[in-house]
């Protein structure tokens, strides 16, 4: 009885344990791997059509996390790899990456497949970038908001701290409170970097004037929390903010909401967001990452394609000031003062602060 | 035909592994995507290069520890759903200890790094089971909240303590290079896959040994199977709770080595990815049984890695496929007792008919 009643708790805690099913598992598991392989042969899809150059090629774009529908960053960069399809008969792949471990087998994915040129949208990029690229130098790639070096890469960065300046300097013409507001996504050097001018500008048209800023938060995870977002522009407005600007991502969104409901105004950030709350939006501050992807699918298919750093400011309009039907009424009696400013600065006449230049070691990572 | 009946269990597991493909392959034709296109791109992403199989491999890794770890709580019949924030806590410590040591030589500081490891994930473990034994508050309800103390303690040496200044990432300063571990270049191609998939399945194997041979697993699966037993033999369960509990964290502690000391060489806000829940899913999958675990997991690993590729070689389906491919295997295995049963009373009556 005893030994019984020890036999049967056994099999209970043991259960089931086995020894041959393991083995006979991983079999199988090889089994399917040579199938697999034997398929390869038969036709590997998406690889047939793909050309090295000229018209036809296939590009590869590797987004950031905030993905393609964030009506911002990654948008304006979906928008310019579209166009440059649409014109030069490209074809385009584009991943989003859902976290940081994502990037680099994307990227090689591309390269693997024999894709001319691989593009990298944001500064996340940079160290996967780094890696994938020296292991496949006959691939081009390009980098948005950050540098690598290599014989392969070129890179692309924005002036972000002129176009802020601007905006700003719109925000402290327009406010009638004397206070004005700023909501940062995630607490960085680039998003310093956006605050630093903006108050410059702000001031700069009325010194006077207030400025009160706020971060989403410290990781990735603050460009995607909208809620945070209204929250923060809601505080800012209980506190006499008429004007807010947002360099947050999808955070933003909620920044939209806040000032419609409050019937104040906001300004947007990297691609055109006047629309998204049409009369509310007193501008936006472009980044035309549009064009930096559109500019290097050009040179790619031209055959002319160029490693090494680039920089877009207020000059070569790739930071830049949105005006359209939407916001015309707004800012048109002020137009006559901004273009004045947006001359002095290309000019050298106004130094913009750049918040790089104060922290030596920040910023291009 | 005993065989099939002994192991009635693992079949019926494999079962339900393909019926949950089948039915995400069925969802695909549903969306207008050929199914066999889906399973190729799937198969041949996971395993059509010596890259991809490496990629596969890398990401199994930490799911074999996580996977591992629940299933040692499973063992005592505990459900450890910390794993996620145990695997935060262990990849920090081993990069505190990576920065804070970095001029140790790679023979000290492995161990000590996956001690470190192993050290914190254990203790975010103890405390769970403290507040059960001490508190008698449900290791689930303890294990998961312990998630969010483990986030915060992580973000606070992440991002303020070992903080890199040079860097716009959330991320820690690079680790010394004695902490680095060594590629495995000659199965991974140019992947990440490092020796942590090897410290993994030593692991595997000796979890197994130590439960089915040992009187520490005896104790443990005791205390689990038959706890009212176990307590009149004269085994405290309070006792084999916590150290189940602090195993059990340990285990998943180890598992952001092969992200944090293999790959990245620095702790990033968020580098666990969810490795700690799908863990989870490894174990139930793996029935609690570190072999299992090993398969489920390399499955797991390669479907991710697999997924990556839906996206830019199908156009109607994105990489989310693997999430439902994984939802349906879980739902199906969760059904397994059911179907079991039924197929065992079928193949009984069976063979008592023919005899």
């Amino acid at each position: 009885m005893r030994q019984n009643l020890f036999h049967s708790l056994r099999a209970r805690c043991l259960g089931f344990a086995p020894n041959l099913v393991a083995p006979i598992l991983v079999a199988l598991m090889v089994v399917v791997t040579l199938v697999s392989c034997t398929k390869k042969e038969a036709g590997t899809p998406g690889s047939s059509s793909e050309k090295l150059a000229g018209p036809g090629i296939t590009i590869g774009l590797v987004l950031d996390k905030g993905g393609k529908d964030d009506k911002s960053f990654n948008s304006a960069a979906v928008a310019g790899a579209e166009r440059a399809a649409k014109e030069f008969g490209v074809v385009i792949k584009d991943v989003e990456s859902p976290d940081d471990a994502a990037f680099e087998p994307a990227m090689r994915t591309f390269a693997e497949r024999g894709m001319p040129l691989v593009i990298g949208i944001g500064f996340a990029q940079t160290d996967p970038m780094k890696k994938v690229a020296a292991q496949f130098p006959k691939t081009h790639f390009a980098v948005i908001d950050g540098v690598v070096e290599g014989p392969n890469v070129t890179s692309f960065m924005f002036e972000e701290h002129e176009g802020s300046y601007l905006v700003g300097y719109l925000a402290g013409l327009v406010t009638k409170t004397g206070k004005v507001g700023f909501v940062g996504g995630m607490e960085i050097a680039m998003i310093r970097r956006f605050l630093m001018a903006y108050e410059a500008g702000v001031i700069a048209a009325n010194p006077k004037a207030k400025v009160f800023s706020n971060f989403v938060g410290i990781t990735a995870s603050a460009w995607a929390n909208p809620s945070k977002g209204k929250e923060l522009a809601l505080s800012q407005i209980g506190q006499g903010a008429d004007i807010i600007f947002h360099a947050a991502g999808a955070s933003g969104m909620g920044v939209f909401d806040a000032v419609e409901e409050k019937k104040v105004f906001a300004i947007g950030v990297d691609s055109n967001q006047n629309g998204i709350k049409p009369g509310r939006v007193l501008t936006s501050m472009l980044k035309r990452v549009d064009n930096a992807v559109y500019e290097v699918i050009r040179s790619e298919v031209e055959g002319r394609f160029k490693p090494g750093p680039n920089s877009f400011g207020l000059k070569d309009k790739g930071v830049d000031m949105a005006v359209d039907a939407n916001n015309e009424a707004l800012v048109a009696p002020h137009m006559k003062k901004l273009d004045e400013v947006r001359e002095q600065i290309i000019s050298g006449k106004i130094v913009v602060p750049d918040f790089y230049k104060t922290q030596p070691t920040s910023g291009t990572k | 035909m005993n065989f099939v009946t002994k192991n009635i269990s693992w079949f019926v597991t494999l079962g339900a592994v393909l019926l949950g493909f089948s039915a995400a392959l069925l969802l695909a034709a549903v969306l207008g995507e050929s199914p066999s296109l889906v399973a190729t791109v799937l198969i041949r992403g996971a395993v059509g290069s010596a890259t991809s199989l490496g990629y596969s491999l890398y990401y199994a890794t930490p799911l074999i520890f996580t996977g591992l770890a629940v299933s040692w709580a499973l063992k005592a019949g505990l459900f450890n759903i910390g794993a996620e924030g145990q695997m935060t806590l262990g990849g920090v410590a081993m990069a505190a200890v990576g920065i804070l040591a970095s001029g140790l030589p790679a023979a000290v500081a492995w161990p000590l790094a996956l001690f470190a490891g192993f050290g914190a994930g254990a203790s975010a473990g103890w405390i769970v089971a403290w507040f059960k034994v001490r508190r008698g508050v449900h290791e689930v309800l303890g294990s998961i909240l312990m998630n969010f103390v483990s986030y915060g303690i992580a973000g606070l040496f992440i991002l303020n303590i070992f903080r890199n200044p040079s860097s716009q990432n959330p991320e820690t300063l690079p680790i010394g290079p004695g902490f680095e571990l060594s590629q495995l270049s000659l199965i991974g191609g140019t992947s990440p896959l490092n020796v942590a998939f090897v410290f993994a399945l030593v692991f595997a194997a000796v979890a197994d040994f130590v439960i089915r041979r040992t009187r520490l697993g005896m104790n443990l699966r005791w205390s689990g199977g038959a706890p009212e037993f176990a307590r009149r033999s004269g085994l405290s369960i309070d006792r084999e709770t916590m150290r189940a509990l602090a195993i059990s964290g340990g285990l998943a502690g180890l598992a952001g080595a092969s992200v944090v000391l293999g790959y990245m060489h620095k702790a990033r806000e968020g580098f666990s990815a969810g490795a700690g829940f799908i863990g989870i899913a490894v174990a139930l999958l793996g029935r609690g049984n570190p072999w299992g675990v090993i398969v489920a997991a390399l499955l797991f690993g390669g479907l991710q890695k697999g997924s990556l590729d839906l996206d830019i070689d199908t156009d109607k389906i994105s990489r989310d496929l693997a999430g439902v491919i994984q939802a349906l295997i879980v739902m199906a295995v969760a059904a397994r007792p059911v179907i079991e049963a039924g197929l065992r009373t079928w193949l009984e009556r069976r063979k008592r008919e023919a005899t």
